[in-house]
């Protein structure tokens, strides 16, 4: 089942304002939720063809979100962005190993985070 | 050293090259040996003895 | 022959002249101590008591049978007299500086002044002494019967004669009535006996010369020539096969180990000294004497057996020869010879005995059970005196019935070379007692007890032939037919000269345990001390006890003992020098305790000194700062090795504490990180929302206005939010470090409180939360900055609005004051905070449950900081709904000054 539809994972209010701005001005929906657990509910409600996800969120972390959605046959192949002010080699290198498709670090520039999810997002 | 000396020369094997029936001075080989060596031994000690008492004359502890 | 009545008539005349002699030499002793008495020429007399009737009959009965082999009982102690420098020296300075009574005192006093070794000593002593002095009564006897035979001397010599057993009791009285007369008259310090050495050195000389004269006799009158004596002369002494093998190099030891281990030997070469001059002459002299002693043995053994007709008895050619060549004089002067040496060898032999007896084995028993008399302080010393004499008697009669009981068996002949392995075993005790430091009480003991049992299986019984105790079948088939415990052929030792193997494996045995032994035992302290006294006996000689012993004893019971065994006058003397006063209850010195314990010692060995001073002694200790000091080479270096490790431990507890150290620097160093780490998220979030919403600004010029207006605020908002982060960071990073210095006064806290309250009115409005104020506290004052507290009180206030996400939110402030702490309450009705994070939410950057709105998660760190930089605390109160901060700070009532 494919879809338009992006989950962004954030809980800074003022980042999910610009990201929605961003996506939908290239007609994608956007859904966005604040922490770990509520991202799951929502992933496995419906479906998205791809996931911005933060790592620094209250509660269940982006990286063991992540983890539970590789774990997850239904989830297994969502495309995951992940976009963190961690930007150091070694949060890369664990993102990457986790399973995430791209990784961005913030600041972001909006032109990267839309090519990313062009490019994994099944429309 | 000198006990060492006496027990070489007094205790097999040298002493049983001495120990031939050889006449010498018409006294038997062995008998003018073992009484030579026991001479010279004592002879030496006493020489020994003349040396070391000289260093310390004064050994006369009371006790 | 010689008339009977003449005989005992010379007899008595020479034992007059004795007893003449030995009280001319105790009273010139006691006039003259270092007189002509103590010169190095008696002394040497006296050791020739080697010298017995074994000598003077037996060795040429030696001879005649066994060729040179006599000669190995002469070239042993040669070896050890000539070889004094190297052992004799030590032993004799042992015995000398520490007053040894005799060998069993000096075992014992060695291995820890243990009375056990002594009574073994002295046991092994009598049990190899009693059938030596049977040997002598025997030589006596028969020579006796022999010169005053009425059918001549040399039908009495072929003639195997009854033994005269009522001639040798009277002899054996005599000798008793002699040893007690002289050996017994005190109990004097050092046991020397002046008298009986004078008489001692003049039946040397009367021995020597007569030898000598039968021997000068017998190659210049009868053979004309020392060459002719060997034209007829047996073939073992001319040209001997097999006399130079073990056999010969067994006797030479044990030869020389006999003539220091011998009690009598021991007697008069160690306790009899007085200096090392005696012993430096004696080196030479007393080989010489022996030398001079051999020189005839042969021609006359040689001359014996040519001229005597066959069958004679070789055992009395000395007295034969003559004899029979009607030289009565001759004959008389070699009985008087034989006569000398017997009786010096029975004298000194029962005078050392019985001192070992009673200092080793009465005086312990006595002491133990009490027996010994306490009463009167001449009481003791008489006792001591009588246990002597009586020891004497038994000694002297315990040869007696050996003699009676033997009788003219041949047993008696071997057992000079019996007697010579017997005392032997002593040897490892000795010699490893005086060298080797590690040497212990038990190795001696296991030794010593091993040694003698093997001696007494291997040789002594044996030698019966079966009449004793050891049937004739287990000394031919071993013990229950057991092949390999034969006496004679120990282990299938078979083909070896009995008397060889004997000596191989009672030494063997014990060297073996008296090694061995001691590496599975600790020497006591005290035995360790006198290790390091004896063994080191030329450098410490200085060194007295006193320096190790810590002993605490009444001067009056130390008097008391001193009189009951020294006597009364000799205690006073020996008081009255050491300058002590007469008071009772004064406490001796450990000087004093020593000096005593060492002369009594001198009278009664060491052990028994020792259990006599330990009995009054009320405190011991060893101490054991001495004991090290005195320690020998290893034990400063075990001494040192200890330091080293000490040391050791020391560098690696600085090493942990540089590794501990190292690790919170580390800690720090890895904190310093993250909080880097964690400025640059903190930045990176509000950075993050510029930069986006400026690139959406710019990228889209035909934004509808009030979007536009949105971003731009949003833009403003974070930078604003920026600026509020570093601020924070620097705040913290001050209030840490503490280096800024803060303008302290004293204020009322309520001040700040009310200040912190208002700037908090328009945020609180804004977000539609009630600010509310409870109970106003009557005043008082803190000291510190109020506009820090003030700080600290907007950021709780804030957080409370901020975080508030009740339908209906309340921010309510209360204060109180209680016992000098001020109290501040900030609490709200918002969600609660989790047991789990209420330490975690004061630490920086720390993120509250809730998805953050604004704020840059410093604000609780700093309140904290200021708070607890004016003494107080920040803590989050239990509540079950909403948070609640309290501040408590310590406060005074209401300031004089009326601040506010």
């Amino acid at each position: 089942m494919s879809s338009n539809r992006i989950l962004v994972v954030e809980d800074e209010p003022n980042i999910v304002e610009s990201l929605r701005f961003i996506l939908e001005r290239v007609n994608y929906d956007v859904e966005s939720v604040s922490n770990g657990l509520t991202a799951l509910e929502q992933m496995r409600k419906q479906a998205f063809s791809a996931v911005v996800l933060d790592i620094m969120l209250p509660g269940m972390n982006g990286l063991d979100v992540l983890r539970t959605m590789r774990e997850d046959s239904r989830l297994s192949k969502l495309p995951v962005i992940v976009l963190t002010a961690k930007g150091q080699a070694q949060d890369r290198k664990a993102a990457e190993e986790t399973g995430a498709n791209a990784f961005i670090t913030k600041p972001y520039s909006n032109a990267e985070v839309v090519k990313q999810v062009e490019k994994f997002a099944r429309r | 050293m000198l006990p060492f000396i006496a027990i070489i020369l007094l205790f097999p094997p040298i002493i049983l090259i001495f120990s031939k029936p050889v006449a010498l001075f018409g006294l038997p080989l062995i008998v003018v040996y073992l009484f030579a060596v026991w001479a010279v031994v004592i002879a030496a000690a006493f020489l020994l003895s003349l040396r070391l008492g000289k260093p310390d004359p004064a050994d006369n502890e009371p006790g | 022959m010689l008339p009977t009545d003449l005989v005992i008539f010379v007899c008595l005349g020479y034992v007059a002249i004795l007893f003449a002699v030995a009280f001319a030499g105790d009273r010139r002793a006691r006039r003259d101590p270092s007189g002509w008495l103590s010169s190095p020429l008696v002394y040497t007399l006296s050791i020739s008591i080697y010298c017995t009737s074994w000598t003077f009959f037996g060795a040429v009965g030696s001879a005649a049978r066994n060729g040179f082999e006599f000669l190995t009982i002469y070239l042993g102690p040669t070896v050890v007299f000539v070889g004094w420098w190297v052992f004799l020296r030590k032993l004799v300075t042992v015995g000398r500086v520490y007053h040894t009574t005799s060998i069993a005192d000096l075992i014992s006093a060695r291995f820890g002044k243990d009375p056990t070794l002594g009574a073994l000593v002295t046991i092994m002593a009598m049990v190899v002494t009693a059938p030596y002095i049977a040997l002598q009564l025997q030589a006596l006897t028969s020579s006796f019967q022999v010169i005053t035979f009425h059918a001549g001397a040399v039908t009495a010599a072929n003639t195997s004669l009854e033994p005269d057993f009522t001639t040798a009791f009277w002899l054996a009285v005599g000798l008793c009535v002699f040893s007690i007369i002289f050996g017994v008259r005190n109990i004097d310090v050092n046991e020397r006996h002046h008298g009986v050495i004078a008489a001692i050195a003049v039946e040397a000389v009367i021995k020597f010369i007569a030898l000598l004269v039968v021997g000068l006799w017998v190659v210049f009158a009868i053979q004309g020539s020392p060459a002719a004596v060997f034209e007829n002369a047996p073939d073992n002494l001319v040209a001997p096969d097999d006399t130079f093998g073990l056999r010969w190099i067994t006797l030479c030891f044990l030869a020389g180990a006999a003539v220091i281990c011998l009690p009598r030997q021991f007697q008069v070469t160690v306790v009899e000294n007085s200096s090392e001059s005696q012993i430096r002459t004696a080196s030479w002299l007393f080989p010489l004497y022996l030398f001079l002693i051999c020189l005839f043995i042969i021609p006359i053994a040689v001359t014996g057996l040519t001229q005597l007709p066959e069958g004679s008895n070789p055992d009395l050619f000395v007295l034969t020869l003559p004899l029979n060549a009607d030289q009565d004089m001759i004959a008389l002067l070699a009985f008087l010879g034989g006569f000398s040496s017997a009786t010096s060898m029975v004298i000194v032999s029962s005078i050392a005995l019985s001192t070992m007896i009673s200092n080793h084995l009465v005086m312990p028993l006595a002491l133990r059970f009490s027996i010994a008399p306490a009463a009167s302080p001449d009481a003791m010393r008489s006792f001591i005196l009588g246990v002597r004499r009586a020891s004497i008697v038994f000694i002297v009669f315990l040869g007696f019935l050996y003699f009676f009981l033997s009788g003219a068996s041949d047993a008696l002949a071997a057992i000079g070379l019996i007697s010579f392995c017997g005392v032997a075993q002593f040897l490892p005790s000795l010699v490893g007692g005086l060298f080797w430091r590690n040497a212990t009480h038990g190795g001696a003991l296991a030794g010593l007890v091993a040694g003698f049992t093997l001696w007494g299986y291997t040789l002594f019984l044996p030698s019966f032939g079966g009449a004793f105790l050891m049937p004739e079948s287990v000394i031919l088939h071993g013990p229950w037919g057991i092949d390999w415990l034969k006496p004679q052929a120990l282990f299938g030792l078979e083909g070896v000269d009995p008397l060889v193997q004997a000596t191989f494996w009672s030494l063997f045995v014990n060297a073996a345990l008296f090694v061995c032994v001691p590496m599975f035992s600790e020497p006591t302290p005290l035995a360790r001390y006198q290790s390091r006294l004896f063994v080191d006996v030329f450098r410490h000689q200085a060194d007295s006890e006193l320096s190790v012993m810590r002993r605490t004893a009444r001067i009056a019971d130390l008097k008391h003992i001193a009189n009951r065994v020294l006597g009364a006058q000799e205690a006073f003397a020996l008081f009255a020098t050491k300058g002590i006063p007469g008071r009772r209850s004064v406490i001796a010195s450990d000087e004093l305790i020593s000096e005593v314990e060492q002369r009594l010692a001198a009278n009664v060995g060491a052990a028994t000194a020792r259990t006599l001073v330990s009995s009054v002694v009320t405190r011991e200790t060893i101490s054991v700062e001495e004991l090290k000091r005195l320690a020998d080479e290893t034990e400063q270096i075990r001494a040192y090795s200890a330091e080293l490790e000490r040391k050791s431990r020391q560098v690696e507890v600085t090493a942990a504490e540089l590794a501990r150290a190292n690790d919170q620097l580390r800690q720090i160093d890895l904190q310093k990180d993250e909080f880097l780490s964690q400025v640059s998220h903190e930045v990176r979030t509000p950075m993050s929302s510029i930069r986006s919403f400026s690139d959406i600004l710019l990228s889209d010029p035909q934004l509808d206005p009030e979007r536009k207006q949105r971003f731009l605020r949003i833009i403003q908002n974070e930078s604003i939010r920026l600026t509020k982060l570093l601020d924070g960071i620097l705040d913290l990073n001050q209030l840490e470090n503490g280096d800024v210095e803060w303008e302290v006064e004293y204020f009322d806290p309520n001040s700040a409180l009310d200040q912190a309250i208002e700037s908090c009115e328009a945020l609180a409005s804004a977000a539609g939360v009630k600010l509310t104020r409870k109970g106003k506290v009557p005043r008082c004052r803190v000291s510190g900055n109020r506009d820090k507290l003030a700080q600290a009180f907007i950021n709780l206030i804030s957080n409370g609005i901020k975080y508030n996400t009740s339908a209906n939110p309340i921010v309510t402030v209360s204060t109180s004051l209680r016992r000098g702490v001020y109290e501040a309450c900030v609490a709200d009705n918002g969600p609660s905070i989790p047991e789990s994070e209420r330490e975690r939410i004061f630490v920086r950057f720390a993120r509250g449950p809730m998805p953050r709105k604004v704020g840059a998660g410093l604000g609780l760190a700093i309140s904290r900081q200021i708070v607890e930089r004016l003494g107080g605390k920040l803590a989050l109160a239990d509540s079950k709904s909403g948070a609640q901060f309290v501040i408590t700070l310590p406060a005074t009532n209401r300031s004089p000054r009326g601040d506010r």
